[in-house]
């Protein structure tokens, strides 16, 4: 007896080894993974250090209004914002005097300001002498002093911020928000279902009646309760999101493990006296993993997914500060005007979403155990 | 006229053009937004009325979306003029004021309920009852004050009688022998002695308001019929027949007012005073109906322009023309859909494809829309009685200082905060009332004045801004409020020095901190329920339930008392010139500016004229049909109606 | 299996019960009620109010109360809208709500299941990459982006389906295909990984064996054992869908109930919220047993118990 389960327990050693190391050759193999991986890096990287960057070399912060200079299009030009006085109306538009005391004449967006009104003029590219290339704005007004604004490569947003800063900012707590909860859940998921699954009987029934329970609340209810108590916070978020993702794990593991743990090749290590625990760790759960490593893959969208619906009602992150989800949110809800707003951070996600796929799809098979025959 | 629809196409327009640039549908025309041929016949019109309403009894209504349609269900003694909200007569005829103002006598014309019941006076009678009635538990009963006893009947107060005082006697002694009645057997808030039906006081009880049931019933078995100087002292619960209001026969309403109150046949036009059928409640109550179910299609009986027949919840209201209101003949337009939409995108996206005629009222544009809507010819701004403005608690440290309150109004640019954040034109000012609201001529204050504030702020006792204690601005979550409290914070800390932390919650939560008055200081938006300057004014009164400034002051309430006194109308605005410099002075809430309403309206709409109150009476509605032939080369002339003469 | 299905429907009550008891404690103890306005009310008007709704008792004797009038089917009455009963606003928006999700699990099936065969029996050819970009595309746009613009393209540009509102099959296609793409993607996704689980299992390589044609093979065998995934993932999805309809209903002004519990919650609307969770259990319970039920058949080894 002793030397059987020895026996088996080196044969054991040996397979989880390779099983491991075998998948990272593969997974090295596989172009589009890599490629994947490369791209996550630099978004991690981009967003962790794009706010610091921006700021260091334009000056932009996240949260810095310069209502002044709001919803402006992509542009690599430096601007410069100076103060002007409407003269008096002018054809269909208004004059407006420059500091420099230039008369210009605005051509209908300027529309019926009355004289003395203070009005911005904006100026593309370097600041130069002279009318030229001097506009007035719509939307700017009452600039005490002429103000120079650093190129905002992807426009401003509706408040006149950095969309690139808001961009990497939002990129990070989308990153957080995703990876973190995806993690949490996966894990308390693959536990609760493998113990379920394997155990079968009275435990799958309770486990699972709790899952059951645990299902059929809606969990929004409970998220918009805890969010008027406790007020908006990014763990709540966390916590709210992590609570339910490990719900659909679970449900998945056990469902692979019940038919799983009628192979033969388990029924072939039960009797040869391997443990419940082991059997669970060595055989079934590298079996599953498959479809849990598909279903994590598809929960770190997912939960960027939730939380940007969650921001939808208004529950999710708060501003200033914004998730890709918000800001695609606030994207959408303005893309009849602005079409950078929704374009930029999409792309942003989509782009996000695609890698975490791919290498979703090449760890899945470079973990699928049933290849390797 | 037969029903004709053309489908045009002006411009021919590829998918890309269409979404950069917007109002080229098939039946649209260049300068505007969307389609501009109705989709249905010109007797019909459809309005998104953005939310469902809470309730459809005018008595109990109080919000902004039942109001749309109740004052086009139902149709009381007095209506608003659809252009400057002047009164006009509509189920009332004519109406007298006795000469001291108190007293106002409605002529009523034969009109008949939506079933065919005559419209009595009585109905009316019955209506205002109802709302004081504090069992039928309506949120605006406080909006019945203005009628004798109505306050008292509305809070449950105890009737005394029996309490005999000599006319002269100081008022201050008879309320403290009458509340020394009550000792040891309930606890008195206050007394307030009555002239009319007859010689009383009515005791408003204190303690928690779980317990004043038990306080009455115990006052009324010990006082009840207690013989009491010379004669029995009679103490009940202050009952409906109190109230100032009394129909004399069918077609003479008399309403009894606590004072002379000018403003009076204004706030008649209110919803809160429309009639609801009593026949109609009765019979249902009858029948075991409950009684709340009234306004269901199935039953509900009216008497304006509009009937109810179809409701669909949170999607629809069908209305038909009432055939039966008295003035039918004038109405235009058969049938009027209201939809329900709330997203303002989808609201925009369903006008744009021609399911809306007109936006509506009730839900607002977007601001980041606002530079892109402005530009076509169907958008219409006006300004709208509300005013933006933050409460301060001034009770809580270091807002208990009238100078740094002071200080900090005067450091807040409020037209930059209208151009840059609000951005709907709207009126920047720094005083609650209204410039020019009926015919009130404002205090004028800086609306900027950084200088100033920095001098206040020292003379509170700051040498800077950075020895102010910190405070916190909360204000319930929305965009457009974070971006004022943002805006605003900066420009403290810009031109003070102070250092302000700001705080959302989430509506409920923040109504609750605003009736507990746990907040330092929070914003607030005020609508005016008529045009007066005392609708804003009366905020600020001691017993004003909706003060939450903790700011009071006796002087300040004697002077509006007087002023309601006052028969000539410029003595009484000059009066309230002097209340509200002495707001401006005190400073317990900051004013930011007059809001207006932007919204779109398709050009064949006509009937419809931006107003003070946003009220626009569907009875006025037509649609000019040449535009189902293709836009008219000249718009057709949309005169207001002329003021009804009283006949 | 009749006793399975009893015994299951006999775990409804209690679990029922549960749900509705932490749900009645966690509305009822957050800050605010039904009645705070901005308006100032009269202490004895609030009272009233209170009152007419048995707010006025203790909260454990309103809870027993509920619970009362729940057993005879009486959901209690909606404080935000007085006039209308829990029930009534149910039975009128939840079919509504039903009839967005089905043409919405329509569409996620078609699309799913006909993208994941494809996958999976392509596996790596440029049908596969297709069909889980498109799946992948899907996943990427939340649904308050897609909604906006299939109505830009088909409402407001192409004019073929009104941008909202509710009625006819116009109405229906553009919420339903915009609830259902999600779904699509992770059904594509699903199914796949299903398939290609079963595509080398003994069965399939015995069902070659044996001569079959592969198009039997595919649908008889080796989708069975794909849709195992597919289905676990469906029971709760289909749920899921009515709370994923809060942003449908919001976006294309449907009228049901999705928005009712988001709303019901700001409001304090205790009866409301109440029912909506009564209801969303019970709707996910259901689910849950239907696919508990349907995987037995898929997979014979798992045995009722």
């Amino acid at each position: 007896m002793t030397t059987v389960e020895a026996a088996s327990q080196e044969v054991e050693l040996v397979r989880g080894t390779s099983l491991w190391n075998d998948a990272w050759k593969r997974l090295r193999k596989n172009r589009l993974a890599v490629w994947s991986s490369v791209i996550m890096v630099l978004l991690v990287v981009g967003c962790v250090t794009g706010p610091t960057l921006t700021q260091l070399i334009w000056g932009h912060t996240f949260d810095h209004q310069n209502l002044d200079y709001g919803a402006q299009p992509p542009s690599f030009r430096t601007h410069t914002l100076v103060p002007g006085e409407v003269v008096g109306p002018s054809g269909d538009g208004v004059a407006v005097r420059s500091p420099h005391g230039d008369v210009i004449v605005s051509h209908g967006a300027a529309g019926e300001l009355p004289s003395g009104a203070n009005l911005t003029l904006r100026r593309s590219g370097p600041p130069v002498d002279g009318v030229d290339g001097l506009e007035p704005c719509r939307r700017c007004s009452r600039v005490r002093a002429p103000v120079e604004e650093g190129p905002h490569w992807l426009g401003t947003d509706f408040h006149g911020r950095d969309l690139m800063t808001r961009i990497f900012k939002g990129g990070q707590v989308s990153l957080l928000v995703g990876l973190l909860a995806a993690v949490v859940s996966a894990t308390i998921g693959v536990l609760v279902g493998s113990v379920a699954g394997y155990l079968g009987g009275r435990v799958d029934a309770l486990l699972m009646r709790f899952v059951d329970v645990m299902y059929s609340l809606p969990y929004m209810f409970f998220v918009i309760i805890l969010v008027t108590v406790f007020g908006k916070h990014l763990w709540l978020i966390f916590v709210a999101l992590g609570a339910v993702g490990w719900l659909m794990t679970a449900r998945i593991v056990r469902g692979q493990i019940l038919s799983l743990k009628e192979r033969e090749f388990v029924h072939a290590a039960r009797s040869l006296g391997v443990r419940g625990p082991a059997i669970v760790r060595r055989h079934l759960i590298p079996n599953a993993l498959g479809p849990v490593i598909v279903y994590f893959t598809l929960t770190v969208p997912t939960m960027i997914r939730q939380e940007a619906f969650l921001s939808f009602l208004g529950l999710g992150v708060q501003p200033p500060n914004a998730s890709l989800g918000w800001l695609i949110n606030e994207g959408a809800n303005q893309m009849l005007v602005f079409w950078w707003v929704l374009v930029f951070p999409g792309a942003i996600l989509a782009i996000l979403l695609f890698a975490m796929n791919f290498i979703g799809d090449g760890l899945r098979d470079a973990l699928d155990p049933q290849m390797k025959s | 006229m037969s029903f004709r629809r053309h489908h045009r196409a002006t411009v021919v327009c590829g998918l890309v053009v269409s979404i950069a640039v917007a109002g080229c549908a098939p039946n649209g025309a260049p300068g505007y937004f969307g389609t501009v041929v109705p989709p249905h016949p010109p007797n019909e019109i459809w309005i998104n009325n953005s939310n469902e309403p809470e309730y459809l009894d005018p008595g109990k209504l109080s919000d902004s979306a039942g109001s749309s349609l109740v004052w086009n269900m139902f149709a009381g003694l007095v209506q608003a003029h659809p252009q400057d909200l002047a009164p006009m007569p509509d189920v009332a005829r004519s109406w007298d004021v006795s000469p001291d103002g108190t007293v106002f006598t409605f002529k009523l014309r034969d009109s008949q309920w939506s079933d065919g019941r005559a419209l009595t006076a009585s109905d009316f009678e019955w209506s205002w009852k109802r709302v004081v009635d504090p069992a039928t538990a309506s949120k605006y009963g406080s909006m019945m004050y203005v009628l004798r006893n109505a306050a008292p009947v509305n809070q449950r107060a105890l009737w005394v009688r029996g309490v005999a005082w000599e006319t002269g006697e100081e008022e201050e002694e008879v309320t403290a022998s009458i509340a020394a009645l009550f000792e040891e057997i309930a606890p008195v808030e206050r007394v307030a002695t009555a002239e009319w039906p007859e010689r009383g006081a009515f005791v408003y009880l204190g303690g928690e308001t779980e317990e004043r049931a038990a306080y009455r019933d115990r006052a009324i078995e010990a006082l009840d019929g207690r013989s009491y100087a010379g004669g029995a002292l009679s103490v009940e619960v202050a009952g409906l027949d109190l109230i100032g209001v009394r129909a004399l026969d069918d077609h003479t309403l008399e309403a009894r007012l606590e004072g002379p109150i000018p403003y009076f046949i204004n706030l008649v036009t209110f919803y809160t005073f429309l009639p609801v059928p009593r026949h109609l409640m009765e019979q249902l109550e009858a029948e075991g109906v409950d009684t709340e179910r009234w306004t269901k299609p199935e039953h509900i009986v009216s008497n304006g322009a509009y009937n109810l027949v179809e409701h669909h919840f949170r999607y629809y209201y069908l209305f038909e023309k009432n055939p039966r209101y008295w003035d039918a003949a004038s109405v235009r337009i058969e049938k009027v859909k209201t939809l329900l939409v709330e997203s303002y995108n989808t609201s925009l996206n369903l006008y744009r494809a021609g399911e809306f005629d007109w936006s509506g009222r009730n839900g607002s544009l977007p601001s980041e829309f606002m530079a892109f809507l402005e530009p076509f010819r169907d958008f219409q701004r006006y300004p709208y009685g509300s005013v933006y403005f933050y409460w301060i608690n001034t009770e809580a440290p270091p807002l208990d200082n009238a100078k740094l309150r002071r200080a900090l109004s005067m450091a807040i640019d409020r037209q930059s905060i209208v151009d840059n954040v609000a951005q709907a034109d709207q009126t920047p000012t720094a005083d609650l009332v209204p410039d020019g609201l009926g015919g009130y001529e404002g205090l004028g204050t800086s609306i900027f004045d950084p200088e100033g504030a920095r001098e206040v702020l020292r003379e509170a006792g700051y040498a800077s801004g950075a020895d102010v204690p910190s405070f916190t601005l909360t204000y319930n979550t929305s965009e457009g409020h974070r971006q004022i409290a943002e805006a605003v914070q900066q420009m403290w800390k810009d031109h003070l020095g102070v250092e302000v932390q700001i705080e959302n919650q989430e509506w409920k939560v923040y109504l609750k901190n605003l009736q507990l008055m746990d907040f330092e200081i929070s914003r607030m938006g005020w609508i005016l329920d008529y045009a007066d300057p005392y609708t804003f004014l009366e905020l600020l009164s001691e017993h004003n339930g909706n003060n939450h400034s903790n700011w009071s002051s006796p002087e300040y309430d004697e002077l509006l008392l007087e002023a309601n006194t006052l028969p000539d109308p410029a003595e009484r605005l000059a009066l309230f010139r002097k209340g509200e410099a002495m707001v401006r002075d005190a400073a317990p809430l900051i004013p930011f500016y007059v809001y207006t309403k932007s919204t779109m309206i398709k050009p064949y709409l006509m009937g419809f004229w931006g107003n003070y109150q946003d009220r626009h009476p569907w009875k006025y509605f037509w649609i000019d049909e040449r535009w189902y032939d293709g836009v008219p080369e000249q718009t057709l002339p949309n005169d207001p109606p002329a003021h009804t003469p009283f006949s | 299996m009749g006793l399975f299905v009893l015994r299951r429907v006999a775990q409804l009550v209690p679990t029922l019960f549960v749900i509705v008891s932490i749900s009645f404690f966690i509305i009822r103890l957050s800050p605010g009620s039904p009645f705070t306005s901005e308006r100032a009310i009269p202490p004895e008007v609030l009272a009233d109010l209170e009152a007419k709704y048995g707010f006025d008792r203790p909260l454990m004797g309103q809870y027993f109360l509920y619970l009362g009038n729940l057993v005879q089917g009486d959901l209690g009455m909606s404080t935000k809208y007085p006039q209308m009963s829990v029930t009534e606003i149910i039975s009128l928006g939840f079919p509504v709500t039903i009839q967005l999700g089905a043409v919405a699990l329509v569409w996620a099936l078609l699309l799913g299941v006909n993208g994941g065969i494809i996958g999976a029996l392509r596996q790596n050819t440029k049908w596969d990459h297709g069909a889980m970009a498109v799946a992948m595309v899907g996943i990427s746009l939340p649904t308050f982006v897609l909604g906006p613009l299939l109505v830009l393209v088909f409402a407001l540009s192409l004019y073929i389906f009104p941008p909202g509102l509710w009625g006819t099959w116009r109405h229906i296609l553009l919420p339903g295909i915009t609830l259902g793409t999600a779904y699509a993607a992770y059904i594509a996704r699903l199914t796949r990984g299903g398939m290609l689980e079963v595509v080398r299992s003994d069965f399939v390589r015995t069902a070659r064996a044996k001569g079959l044609g592969e198009l039997v093979i595919t649908w008889r065998h080796m989708l069975k054992g794909g849709l195992l995934p597919v289905v676990t993932f469906l029971g709760p999805s289909t749920a899921n869908m009515l709370v994923g309809s809060v942003v449908i209903e919001k976006i294309f002004a449907t009228p049901g109930i999705g928005p009712y519990l988001v709303d019901a919650a700001f409001n304090r609307d205790y009866f409301l919220v109440m029912g909506i969770v009564l209801l969303y259990s019970l709707f996910l319970l259901t689910m849950n047993l239907v696919v508990d039920l349907v995987y037995g058949f898929l997979d014979p080894r798992i045995r009722f118990e």
